[in-house]
């Protein structure tokens, strides 16, 4: 730990970040370049397109479906 | 050329001081990279990473 002294010469208030930062930096720079040199880290992030897909279809019936109600049932008291 | 530990640095701190905080980074270090090598080998094992 002969390397500890170096915190007799840089302020820890300035080394330490400087040191996390550019750990973090670093790290990040990394995955961005693998994550956008590849096809199968985005794909990961996206998920299961299919299942997904096949989730968003039924949805705008549902909601088509449930307006048709609402219409229905709002009308009688405008006729009134 | 020994160090008098009871000298204070330009930084505020002393030798016994400066090496406790180095072995809080080290240790830091060690365990963040420990978690890390896990979080690689399993991105090795579960990704097409690498292969």
């Amino acid at each position: 730990m002969n390397q500890g002294k170096i915190w007799l010469v840089v302020k820890p208030t300035v080394g330490l970040p400087a040191f996390l930062g550019g750990v973090a930096i670093i790290a990040l720079a990394v995955h961005a370049a693998v994550l956008t040199k590849t096809d199968w880290y985005p794909a990961y992030f996206s998920g299961n397109k299919k299942v997904k897909t096949a989730e968003a279809a039924p949805t705008p019936q549902v909601v088509a479906s449930n307006t048709a109600v609402a219409d229905v049932k709002g009308s009688p008291p405008k006729t009134q | 050329m020994e160090i008098d530990p009871n000298r204070v640095w330009p930084t505020g701190l002393t030798l016994p001081e400066a090496e406790e905080l180095h072995r809080h980074v080290i240790e830091g270090t060690r365990l963040f990279g420990l978690i890390a090598a896990g979080a690689h080998l399993l991105a090795y094992i579960y990704t097409p990473w690498l292969h």
